[in-house]
């Protein structure tokens, strides 16, 4: 037997499919065993026809035409290195005895989130700038995009804010958040055929009476007070006026929602409302991969000692820095070896 | 949530479902040669389309002189195929003078060339898409390697079971096998966006704020303060917002996407929620052709993050510098 072309994907994510191609000229083996550790085990076999599997190996007795095969390993657990290299071997066996034995390597990499630097207690007093009182520093390890969820609890109670889309214009314009058409031009291009797609959207929820969720019923009527004064045209330019503000607004979100390059702030911006008899926070800080693997939560309680003369309820910015600290030496172009 | 470590081992799919799928191409492009019967067709190649769900077959036909009766040799094909292409025994390509019937197509034969019995005629059509998509394994990095400056996605396609059209077909290609590979953006407009636009959208911010409130001593203050605010940082926000979209447009991103045989890119798309001004991801559409001698491809898709970051810094610088006082113009703000 001469070569053997193999193929791995050069990395994955825990419990995510690793894809392993081997394809050779044409000839035919009494068997093809796979040994596998239990950490990275197979799941697809493409042109297989016949096996038999134990707890560390697979046999290949049959296989569709004898020239290839291929199957999905993958990683049930979430290791917790952040870099993991897993040897598997493939032996081509003819009478008992092996002809060829293909080594190679499964990395799994995983990424993990650590506090650097927070704060143990807040210290409230009358001329503070809030704006830098809840800091914290974060070191992100490993490799691949995270998702960040935050809250903020007191006493059991989510004293966090975040906001979705869909509401965040619908305030808008019940709030009157936008520029009046009829008082000055909107200057924004906007694709026209984007604008008559989300009228169509806004005015659907409208008539059968929705409320995008989580928003007071009232505003309804205040929508379709507008949509009735204003008629299609003018609400049509009104919605553009009010997606202008979000637009100028989402970009300065955009800072807020990634730390980092490969973090995203669910939500966007936290901010921790407190009230004045709250004595102390818990912030807890969950995140994903991109495989909607969760990873450990990170839990931090911060004690609140408030000096103001006249304590009124406060809200505070939660401000996060995260530090990369990639893996760098992969060898991408040989199977992550 | 931490998930315990799994003692149980993962159950082992051995692919029926391609076989499944593969019986079922096999039953339509069959059912398709039945049209053929009266000249004896033999399927050479098939070639399927993954992207669009067409099939291309060609197909050897014994048209014997004794059966060209009437002048005409007709041949009966569902609406939903075409025939491409006809030839002679020499494949010389015989330009025919096709009509189309209520039942299909009919061949004058005086065209047919009486010195040759056998045929080789090309035709396309569409066959379930769905069975095509179950016949390739496709597998794309859901998350990126950061190296160079550059955001590497892996690439992985291949055939599930070589045999299943093999014993039929002795050549099949399965043409643009495409798959999206999602790109993240947004987060390159993060750090540079420059402090100047900052100053600018926060100061519109408060004014809006402030109207909302209906303080109209707040109103004034913050229209004197977005009014007073350096030359330099007097943006029109429809510049920006402009600026941005040619930014995030498919003709700049293509730019900053590279990948290498076997595979190529197809073309781009923006992801997210409708109402993002930046979207979440762009979808860069790669594909590659598989067939019975390259079963399996592996490649790469990368963005070359860092230089996309510097044209979005230097746009952005020379937008702040242009000195645009006139576009910006104090608005009449809506009072609550």
């Amino acid at each position: 037997m001469k070569d053997v072309e193999t193929i791995v994907a050069p990395w994955i994510l825990p419990r995510e499919k690793l894809p392993v191609h081997l394809s050779w000229k044409e000839e035919k083996f009494d068997e093809i065993v796979l040994n596998f550790p239990s950490i990275l085990s197979p799941v697809d076999l493409f042109n297989v026809k016949n096996f038999e599997q134990t707890k560390d190996k697979l046999i290949i007795k049959e296989l569709r035409t004898n020239d290839y095969f291929g199957m999905n390993l993958i990683s049930l657990d979430i290791p917790k290195e952040s870099l993991n290299k897993i040897p598997f071997s493939v032996n081509f066996i003819k009478k008992g005895k092996i002809q060829k034995e293909i080594k190679l390597v499964g990395t799994i990499i995983r990424p993990r989130l650590e506090f650097i630097r927070i704060p143990d207690v807040l210290e409230l007093s009358n001329n503070i700038d809030i704006t830098k009182l809840l800091n914290i520093e974060m070191k992100h390890s490993g490799s691949g995009n995270i998702i960040l969820t935050i809250s903020m609890s007191a006493g059991g109670k989510i004293i966090s804010k975040s906001e979705n889309v869909f509401r965040v214009v619908w305030n808008k314009l019940v709030d009157g958040q936008y520029i009046d058409p009829d008082l000055e031009k909107v200057n924004v291009i906007i694709d026209e055929s984007y604008i008559k797609e989300l009228f169509k959207e806004f005015k659907t929820m409208i008539n059968n009476e929705m409320v995008p969720s989580g928003l007071p019923v009232e505003s309804l009527q205040t929508m379709q007070k507008i949509l009735r004064e204003s008629g299609s045209e003018k609400f049509m330019k009104i919605l553009t006026s009010a997606i202008q503000t979000y637009f100028m607004e989402s970009i300065l979100e955009i800072a807020n929602t990634y730390p980092s390059d490969h973090t995203t702030v669910r939500g966007g911006k936290t901010k921790a409302f407190i009230e004045g008899t709250i004595n102390s926070v818990e912030i807890e800080i969950n995140y994903e991969d991109t495989n909607n693997n969760f990873y450990e939560t990170l839990r931090k309680t911060i004690k609140i000692n408030d000096n103001r003369t006249n304590p009124r309820p406060i809200t505070i910015p939660l401000e996060i820095t995260i530090k990369p600290d990639y893996i760098k030496n992969l060898d991408i172009a040989n199977g992550g070896n | 949530m931490i998930v315990d470590p799994v003692t149980t081992m993962a159950v082992v799919n051995a692919g029926l479902s391609a076989i499944e799928t593969g019986k079922k191409i096999v039953n339509e492009i069959e059912s398709y040669k039945k049209f053929f019967q009266l000249y004896k067709p033999t399927i050479k190649n098939l070639q399927l389309n993954y992207e669009d769900g067409s099939a291309e077959i060609s197909m050897h036909l014994f048209i014997p002189t004794n059966k060209r009766i009437g002048g005409k040799v007709e041949i009966n094909i569902p609406k939903n195929y075409q025939i491409l292409e006809f030839y002679d025994s020499s494949f010389n390509k015989i330009d025919l003078d096709w009509q189309k019937n209520d039942s299909g197509f009919v061949i004058k034969t005086k065209k047919l060339p009486r010195d040759s019995e056998d045929f080789l005629c090309r035709s396309r059509g569409h066959i379930d898409k769905k069975g095509i998509e179950q016949f390739v394994d496709l597998r794309v990095s859901s998350s990126p390697f950061e190296q160079g400056g550059e955001d590497k996605y892996w690439i992985v396609s291949s055939i599930k079971a070589a045999d299943v059209l093999r014993e039929i077909y002795t050549d099949l290609r399965i043409d643009r096998v495409n798959l999206d590979v999602r790109v993240g953006v947004k987060r390159c407009f993060s750090t540079t966006i420059p402090h100047e636009l900052r100053t600018v959208l926060e100061a519109r911010n408060r004014l809006i704020k402030a109207t909302e409130s209906g303080n109209r001593n707040m109103i004034s203050k913050m229209q004197y303060r977005l009014r007073n605010l350096p030359k330099v940082t007097r943006v029109a926000e429809g510049d920006i917002i402009e600026l941005l979209t040619e930014l995030i447009s498919k003709d700049t991103f293509r730019k900053y996407v590279y990948t290498k045989e076997p595979y190529n890119l197809s073309d781009i798309f923006q992801e997210g929620d409708s109402l993002s001004l930046i979207p979440e991801c762009m979808n860069v559409r790669v594909f590659t052709d598989l067939n019975y001698i390259n079963k399996m491809a592996k490649g790469e898709l990368a963005f070359r993050k860092e230089k996309y970051k510097e044209e979005v810094k230097d746009e952005m610088g020379k937008l702040m510098k242009k000195k645009k006082n006139d576009t910006y113009t104090s608005r009449n703000l809506k009072k609550k």
